[in-house]
């Protein structure tokens, strides 16, 4: 989209390069002779979040790639998102419906227009899933979550999620990036890009994609959008080498090795010097440094080896369903333990049976990958309660939509798309667990009662990590921009402990 | 939005062609269900009473329902329209219901054809059920939209005629009261070329002959007279003459090809593996891209190549070349392993990533959308969409079972031959047979004479390469389909091929619109000729979109974005182009003047003002040009900050920056190291991947059996894609999606890209390379060594300081390091930010 040459440009702080030096803060700290290793010192001065700057006064909104503080004390300072890639059924794990036995096998005839392009919506099924009152609060979960359920009051279930959106992709962009377009900065870059990284040796935003494939849509979901490269997330694997050529290459020693990225970091700072509207030429900069700060910290992460055979086993990497999403949770929860500001986890990939997606038959879709990750979730949690992480750390569960009520036709235990109710559950700092917050109407269709739309989760996702959503903002095309878009958006406060 | 659904039903189109609704037709006469009534109930009331929906527990979806009615009694009485509760709603104007969005109230006439309907019996046929899918879209109101509507040569604003480009790039500089930036120094512009049009930067000797072609004459003095200014129009004028003889010199490489050929084959989802579980090689599926890169070299004209890809088994003058092209339609995953069950809802996928593919590819239409329901956003149809999977069901994929093969290339009589000559070797193979069993005395000879005769059969009637490709094998299309929710189990009615309605106003009629240049002269016994139809109309001048999609594809990889920024979009979710005269000035020039010539679009551009321009500019330079009119403006001491007027160069106001992709990075450090080998075409080379990542793919070593050197030192458009397992280099440095038609690389600058170019083997061997080059060339000298590096991989000196700190480096270095030193440099050298990002 072009800006509009025309546009009013009549507060200079909205100018693009916002210091006298005609750089950002940051960008000048990389720039002004002291090299790499000054960075650490002035991020450290604002990195924590926990208390409140006076420069985020009330009116101001905060602007254009300036390390930012929050505008007030944030409850959270990591965010985990567990991503149900692929859309869970409500019905059947947080959003039990006793009505739908009553009307089992008969067509839906209600108003509700739901059912992804023009799928017939077909005919009412009842969960077969047992719910059950767990924990103190009695919330009810289905028997597909008994490790998660053993959480249950520390669970706020969000019950009339809805979102704009039945289509896969739209969906998920719209889950991470609060647009069903694709190119908008995703939650995780506007959080690194509010919060900054407590770990300078590791990405402040990491990515780890199911095994079967990424979500549908694919890197942008991850991506900074208009904001500067550097907010994007990484991909990171969960095997031995989390990244490729993580290694030093054989025969370079590890002095020779920073000589050699001192002597690059040395040149292109001559050239960007000149060129200081290129944010993407300091992003390729910082990469580097990066990189070389990873070669240590990423081989750690994922090096389990001082794990005990009791957290392994908590985790389920003895168990073939669970290892790989119970390994990456425990690498979650090393990333989280160093730092690292946001972690996005995908269960499933690819495409309909490979993720959450059941169109055929979700029950056994479900089973499958409630059992892939329900045991490894349970045991995040725990770990993160025993070793004083909890109320750091905020964790969110849930997929790009729901499901209907319905199956897609006779003898079919399929379910179909439904944006209209569906049910996320966020959990940890700040949150008031043992509740369901929001209803859907008696079968399930559409949220009926304090409904929560996608960037209203946004919204309150900011609050909890020290961000007003409306003045969290980035200049971009003449306008400031924000996660939440322009429509006027709330915070759950239900849902706040 | 607008969105206007009007009556007109869309299977009447032979009516439409006609030219009118219902209006026409006598009062007298009954109206026709299909052409009268169906229309109006599809797209005013079915909406809402349809079997899914049944408000006010009606369905008008059959007669049988509609005559049940709903809670306020029968919708139809036969014969009584004063009954038939229908009739009295949209009389009484309570239906459609005039608050609901999308609804329309019925016209008079509207009312009464239903009215004279149900009085003349409500004629509906046996077993005929109305489906929301037959809703149809306002055409009119459609084709105004920008990219539907016809291309016409816009003026070229101002007095200016050296290049047009420049003239409407200027226009809507001034009026944001911006100006070009200077032009870029000429190692700076040579190298840009380089990389532009051939993927890698110049040799020393270009550098050199430019440099002097450019400046005969001595240096100016730094005054400004009138003498001056003329000389200094001289060497500008010198200058322009030197680059245009290298922009042709460049044109007719075969590098260029090689060059450009993996922008389309981006485009058409090439790759050299099926996917899926057994991700097996397609067979010479290369010769595909040899095709394009030598189609490219050779200029052929676009229309041409357009034609060729979409239907080149069925063009009068068939070749091999065209032959080969026309594996366009094989290019997509495919999954070798379907259930029997599945088998024709897997048909209909295929069906529809070709589909996806074309209309995507050539059109800039998401015309996939319109699978399963009517395009959202875009005015077109489920019936446009399953039109065109008609023109291209009759292909069938060349597989035996599970194997993946090719189709022998050559004319009829050749196959024939081939056939006859496979027929013999059979036989003669059974006679050995024979003779091993049987044992005769003379078995010996026996056996060596008849491997004679095959010897020379053989030798007689050669084997023929092949081309992997669909075909057709009728003159008779199987049926199909419009299916209902996209899918293979729920089918519609009938399909017919047509192109999509909004496109055209006189649709051309399959195959009897193919023009008698291109028509055989006698019919095929072995194909319809319909995908021929659709590719005439695809590749004509009139056609609103193909012209406008190509010229903007190309301008975009000149550029780094389009002037339409979603260049496989053009519809109602596309972006609106920046810049929509110079768009269409470019498209009419380049499919009348330019005769659809790829390299004469090329020139043009780069050729340009606009292109020539330097990409770092001072703000100075920008004077207040038009203080009235933008007394808006951010002034400042008589200056404009171009960066906040525009601060994403969408009016280019200077060069853009944008990084390499990844086959410029991986060629240019090729080329820097001397050790680029320039072998073109034939089977793919696989480049060595790192044994981590095999060892997550599915089928472990078996995946990959890495070439060896020097194949592994080719250029990258010849590494073999597996769509299961990518080469990681290529991965990280955002390769295009191996499944989906992609129109534009994702430009990421993220850590693991740096661990990869810092640390992978490949960038460390062509280290090594680069250090023994310039050993050999420059001697043991260090200034010498670093001073070539340079000019090697920047096509410029380094600057004092520069210099200074490479040799600082390299002496410091030397003393632990030995030899190694300088591999160290070079590895540095080959991961500056200006190595792969252009100035």
């Amino acid at each position: 989209m072009s800006a509009n040459p025309k546009s009013k440009i009549q507060n200079p702080k909205f100018l693009p390069n916002p210091t006298p030096c005609g750089r950002s803060r940051r960008e000048a700290l990389w720039q002004i002779g002291g090299g790499f290793a000054s960075l650490a010192l002035v991020d450290l001065l604002g990195r924590d979040g926990f208390f409140t700057a006076a420069a985020a006064a009330e009116d101001q909104p905060t602007t254009h790639n300036s390390q930012l503080t929050t505008h007030h004390a944030a409850k959270a300072k990591h965010c985990i998102f567990l991503f149900m890639n692929g859309a869970p059924s409500q019905v059947d794990t947080f959003d039990p419906k006793p009505a739908l036995a009553k009307y089992d096998g008969q067509p839906y005839s209600g108003k509700v227009k739901v059912g992804s392009n023009d799928r017939p919506v077909g005919y009412l099924m009842p969960s077969p899933f047992k719910f059950e009152n767990r924990g103190q609060s009695g919330l009810e979960i289905s028997d597909l979550f008994p490790h998660t359920s053993e959480h249950a009051d520390d669970l706020c279930v969000l019950r009339a999620m809805y979102t704009d959106t039945a289509a896969h992709s739209s969906g998920c962009l719209q889950l991470n990036t609060g647009s069903p377009l694709t190119g908008r900065p995703s939650l995780g870059s506007w959080l690194s890009y509010g919060l900054g990284s407590l770990n300078d040796d590791l990405p402040s935003y990491v990515v780890m994609t199911d095994p079967r494939g990424g979500p549908i849509g694919g890197a942008p979901n991850w991506g900074a959008g208009y904001m500067p490269a550097r907010y994007q997330g990484t991909l990171f694997r969960s095997g031995a080498s989390p990244l490729l050529d993580l290694a030093t290459p054989t025969g370079v020693s590890p002095q020779t090795q920073r000589k050699a990225l001192d002597l690059l970091g040395d040149l292109n700072q001559q050239h960007a010097s000149g060129r200081p509207q290129e944010t993407e030429l300091t992003a390729r900069i910082l990469a580097y440094e990066l990189a070389y700060r990873m070669q240590t910290a990423a081989a750690e992460i994922v090096d389990l080896s001082n794990e005990d055979a009791k957290t392994l086993d908590m985790y389920g990497l003895n168990e073939e369903r669970t290892a790989d999403f119970g390994r990456k949770c425990l690498i979650t929860r090393r990333l989280i333990e160093r730092g690292v500001r946001f972690v996005q986890l995908y269960s499933g990939g690819g495409h309909i049976e490979a993720t959450w997606d059941g169109h055929n038959d979700c029950i056994t879709n479900h089973k499958t990958h409630a059992g892939e990750t329900d045991r490894p979730i349970g045991a995040l949690m725990t770990d993160l309660k025993r070793r004083g992480l909890w109320d750091q750390t905020l964790l969110v569960w849930g997929g790009e939509f729901g499901r209907t009520p319905t199956s897609e036709g006779v003898g079919k235990p399929g379910r179909d798309h439904n944006w209209l109710g569906f049910s996320m559950w966020l959990a940890g700092a700040g949150v008031r667990g043992g509740q369901a917050v929001g209803a859907t109407d008696e079968l399930g269709f559409e949220g009926v009662e304090d409904r929560c739309h996608v960037s209203d989760l946004h919204a309150t996702i900011l609050h909890l990590m020290g961000f007003d959503h409306r003045r969290l903002t980035f200049f971009y095309n003449g306008l400031d921009q924000r996660l939440t878009g322009v429509v006027e958006r709330q915070i759950m406060r239900q849902a706040l402990a | 939005m607008v969105r206007r659904w009007i009556n007109r039903w869309p299977l009447l189109a032979l009516l439409a062609l006609c030219g009118r609704g219902s209006t026409w037709l006598a009062a007298a006469e009954p109206p026709d269900f299909e052409r009268d009534v169906a229309p109006i109930v599809v797209n005013h009331c079915l909406v809402c009473h349809q079997p899914n929906k049944r408000s006010g527990g009606l369905d008008l979806s059959t007669l049988a329902t509609a005559t049940t009615g709903g809670e306020l009694g029968p919708a139809i009485v036969v014969g009584k329209p004063t009954e038939s509760v229908l009739v009295d709603r949209i009389t009484a104007g309570e239906m459609p219901p005039p608050k609901a969005k999308e609804s329309k109230p019925l016209s008079a006439q509207q009312i009464d054809t239903l009215r004279r309907w149900v009085t003349s019996g409500a004629a509906w046929p046996q077993g005929r059920a109305l489906g929301v899918h037959e809703r149809t879209i306002d055409l009119d109101q459609a084709r105004t939209f920008w990219s539907f509507r016809p291309v016409r040569r816009p003026d070229v604003p101002g007095l200016r005629v050296s290049n047009p480009i420049d003239a409407f790039i200027e226009d809507r500089l001034a009026n944001s009261g911006l100006a070009l930036s200077p032009t870029a120094e000429p190692l700076v512009l040579l190298r840009r070329l380089s990389l532009d049009l051939r993927g890698f930067p110049p040799t020393i000797e270009e550098q050199t002959a430019f440099l002097a072609a450019c400046s005969p004459s001595p240096p100016l003095p730094l005054s400004h007279s009138a003498e001056n200014e003329g000389a200094s129009r001289r060497s500008r004028e010198r200058e322009r003459i030197a680059y245009e003889s290298v922009v042709d010199r460049f044109l007719s490489e075969p590098a260029y090809g090689e060059r450009w050929a993996r922008h389309w084959l981006d485009l058409v989802r090439y790759a050299d593996s099926n996917g899926y579980e057994r991700d097996d090689a397609k067979p010479s599926v290369w010769r595909y891209r040899d095709y394009v890169i030598a189609a490219l070299n050779d200029d052929k004209p676009y229309d041409r190549f357009v034609l060729e890809q979409i239907a080149g088994d069925e063009l009068p003058d068939a070749s091999d070349e065209t032959l080969i092209a026309a594996g366009f339609h094989a290019l997509g995953a495919w999954q070798d392993e379907v259930d029997p069950l599945e088998a024709p809802q897997y048909r209909a996928d295929e069906l529809d990533d070709m589909v996806r593919t074309m209309s995507q590819t050539f059109l800039g239409l998401t015309l996939g959308c319109a699978r399963c329901h009517n395009h959202k956003f875009d005015p077109l149809t489920m019936v446009d969409y399953y039109s065109l999977v008609a023109i291209l069901a009759p292909l069938k994929r060349p597989n035996k079972g599970r194997m993946d093969r090719d189709i022998p290339l050559g004319t009829p009589e050749q196959i024939a031959a081939i056939n006859a000559r496979n027929e013999e070797l059979a036989k003669l193979d059974a006679k050995i047979l024979e003779i091993i069993t049987q044992k005769p005395a003379d078995a010996e000879q026996q056996k060596a004479a008849i491997h004679e005769r095959q010897r020379e059969l053989r030798a007689k009637t050669p084997d023929r390469p092949g081309a992997y490709r669909c075909y057709e094998d009728s003159p008779n299309p199987p049926p199909t389909y419009l299916l209902l929710s996209g899918r293979a189990s729920n089918p519609g009615p009938l399909m017919q091929p047509r192109v999509p309605a909004v496109l055209t106003d006189s649709q051309p009629t399959f195959p009897e619109s193919i023009s008698p240049s291109l028509r055989p002269s006698v019919p095929p016994s072995s194909s319809t000729l319909r995908r021929l139809t659709l590719a005439q109309w695809i590749a004509s001048p009139d056609n609103p979109l193909t012209a406008r999609v190509i010229v903007n594809r190309v301008w975009q990889h000149h550029f780094g974005e389009g002037l339409v920024a979603t260049p496989s979009d053009f519809g109602a979710m596309g972006a609106r182009p920046t810049h929509p005269e110079l768009l269409d000035w470019l498209a009419h020039w380049f499919s009348h003047d330019a005769d659809w010539s790829l390299k004469k679009l090329h020139r043009l551009i780069v050729m340009s003002e606009t292109y020539r321009q330097s990409t770092t500019v001072q703000s100075s330079m920008f004077k207040v040009q038009r203080l009235e009119a933008n007394s808006t403006l951010n002034i400042e001491r008589g200056t404009l900050n171009p960066n906040a007027i525009d601060p994403e160069n969408k009016l280019l106001w200077h060069f853009p920056y944008r990084r390499l992709d990844v086959e410029a990075i991986r060629d240019s450090m090729l080329a820097a190291a001397g050790n680029m080998n320039r072998q073109m075409y034939g089977p793919a080379v696989y480049l060595p991947i790192d044994q981590a990542a095999i060892e997550a793919h599915t089928d472990k070593q078996a995946a990959w059996k890495a070439s060896a050197e020097p194949a592994i030192d080719r250029r990258t458009v010849y590494a073999y894609v597996k769509r299961t397992l990518l080469v990681p280099m290529l991965e990280s440095l955002d390769f295009c999606d191996t499944t989906q038609s992609t129109d534009r690389r994702a430009i990421t600058s993220i850590a693991p890209q740096a661990l990869t170019l810092f640390n992978g083997p490949f960038v460390n061997r062509q280290a090594e390379h680069f250090a023994d080059r310039l050993r050999r060339e420059a001697g043991d000298d260090s200034s010498r060594q670093i001073d070539l590096a340079f000019r090697l991989a920047l096509s410029r000196r380094p600057t004092t300081a520069e210099a200074a700190s490479l040799k600082r480096f390299l002496e410091s270095e030397t003393e632990s390091l030995g030899p190694q030193a300088l591999v160290q440099v070079c590895r540095v050298i080959l991961n500056l930010n200006e190595f792969v990002y252009p100035n």
